[in-house]
């Protein structure tokens, strides 16, 4: 390839991967699972808890996928655990202050905040672990990180750009680097209001 | 005297206290259909009309035989233009023109609306105040905070094609010359999102009006609402 021709291309590539990693809308469908419904891998994860955990399970529907969620409260924390549809763990959400965040993460995850909207408010913060499923399955229990997972941030956010206001999603890895972005498409309120 | 006796002797004495009043306790049952129609401009700007109506079908006392007759008793046209107000806050003035056997009522009101979505619900806080003109009677001047929940009935957020429930909760504060009144409303609804554009809810309007005076009176309708975003 001549210089010029893969210049031309690296270009094409780094405007093309924003466009498809921060300009996502945001699709997911949940729907409740009874007892009845689930699959003998989330019976078992339901029984690894001796403490007879309560558990809610719902299926959610994505764009391309769907998965099996467990959401619960242990310990004063709001769990969420997700398993593809042939029971693997793929990752364990702890809702968290924005306290558990190391400082100069946060600063960084603020400093891109800043840059995209003119004005945010953080809803919601989880932290988020991946990796081996042996150690997911331990922090599910614990709460608490495992030497060897990955760690990243996700937030919900309320942010002003320009004259619109709108939701996002936001991933961030575990140094504050934004990884994946996604507008929420919220149902109106005006039944609430009206 | 036994306890079992002083009991009873002390339920009796209320029951007679309360025979009087529970005579002029009063109660309407109706049906208060509304179509709710909402646009969203540019800038946090929105507008909405709403036209509701009001039917009775049947007044009476808790003591007496109930009078069942049809009164077509008003139609409401409202029209609200509001803005967004921060991240979750919504102002906005309405005008409301009431039409009640013939007679024309204005209202003008002012709004402050403030919704945030939790864990598995969404909760708004509503502080109104309205100012209603008739042709042969002093202003009537309100003060109401509203308390409303929804929460999904299937996932923790609400989607197309799902049901969820909807709670107002409601405490209109009322002055007119120189008299004061309360109103309770408690609105449990049930609703449907058919999609992004259209709601459906159907439920009890219940209001307890007159809670500071003797003359307690009951007010059930069954509510039937259709939002619209255009």
């Amino acid at each position: 390839m001549k210089a010029s021709n893969k210049w031309f291309f690296n270009l094409a590539l780094a405007l093309m991967i924003p466009t498809s990693v921060f300009c996502q809308e945001k699709f997911e469908r949940e729907s409740r699972m009874s007892t009845s419904d689930l699959p003998n891998f989330a019976l078992d994860f339901e029984s690894a808890f001796e403490d007879n955990q309560s558990i809610k399970w719902y299926l959610e529907e994505g764009l391309e996928r769907y998965s099996i969620e467990a959401k619960y409260k242990r310990k004063g924390k709001r769990f969420s655990v997700e398993f593809d549809t042939l029971g693997t763990l793929e990752d364990v959400e702890i809702e968290i202050e924005q306290s558990a965040i190391p400082p100069t993460t946060f600063d960084s995850i603020c400093e891109r905040l800043k840059a995209d909207g003119k004005s945010y408010k953080i809803d919601k913060i989880q932290i988020q672990f991946t990796g081996d499923q042996s150690l997911l399955e331990k922090v599910a229990k614990s709460g608490v990180s495992e030497p060897g997972c990955v760690i990243r941030y996700e937030l919900v956010v309320r942010m002003r750009k320009g004259k619109n206001l709108s939701s996002f999603e936001y991933l961030f890895s575990e140094k504050g680097t934004l990884e994946k972005r996604s507008e929420i498409i919220i149902q109106t309120s005006s039944n609430l209001e009206y | 005297m036994s306890i079992r006796l002083k009991y009873w002797v002390v339920l009796a004495f209320l029951w007679w206290m309360m025979t009087p009043v529970l005579a002029q306790v009063t109660y309407q049952i109706g049906t208060l259909p509304s179509i709710n129609l909402n646009k969203k401009l540019k800038n946090d700007w929105s507008v909405n009309a709403k036209v509701e109506t009001r039917q009775i079908y049947q007044t009476g006392s808790f003591s007496s035989t109930p009078e069942r007759e049809f009164n077509y008793q008003l139609s409401d046209f409202t029209f609200t233009g509001a803005k967004k107000m921060g991240f979750y806050g919504r102002v906005g003035v309405g005008y409301l023109i009431r039409f009640r056997e013939g007679e024309v009522i204005h209202r003008i009101n002012q709004q402050y609306n403030y919704t945030k979505q939790y864990n598995g619900m969404r909760l708004s806080h509503r502080i109104l105040t309205d100012q209603t003109f008739f042709s042969n009677e002093t202003p009537d001047f309100r003060l109401r905070y509203r308390i409303s929940s929804q929460i999904p009935l299937n996932g923790q957020s609400l989607e197309d094609k799902e049901c969820y429930l909807k709670v107002n909760n409601e405490y209109v504060n009322n002055w007119q010359a120189l008299d004061y009144n309360l109103e309770i409303r408690i609105i449990p609804m049930l609703g449907y999102t058919i999609n992004r554009q259209n709601k459906v809810e159907v439920g009890i309007d219940y209001r307890l009006n007159s809670v500071v005076t003797e003359d307690l009176n009951h007010r059930f309708w069954l509510a039937l609402n259709w939002y619209l975003e255009i």
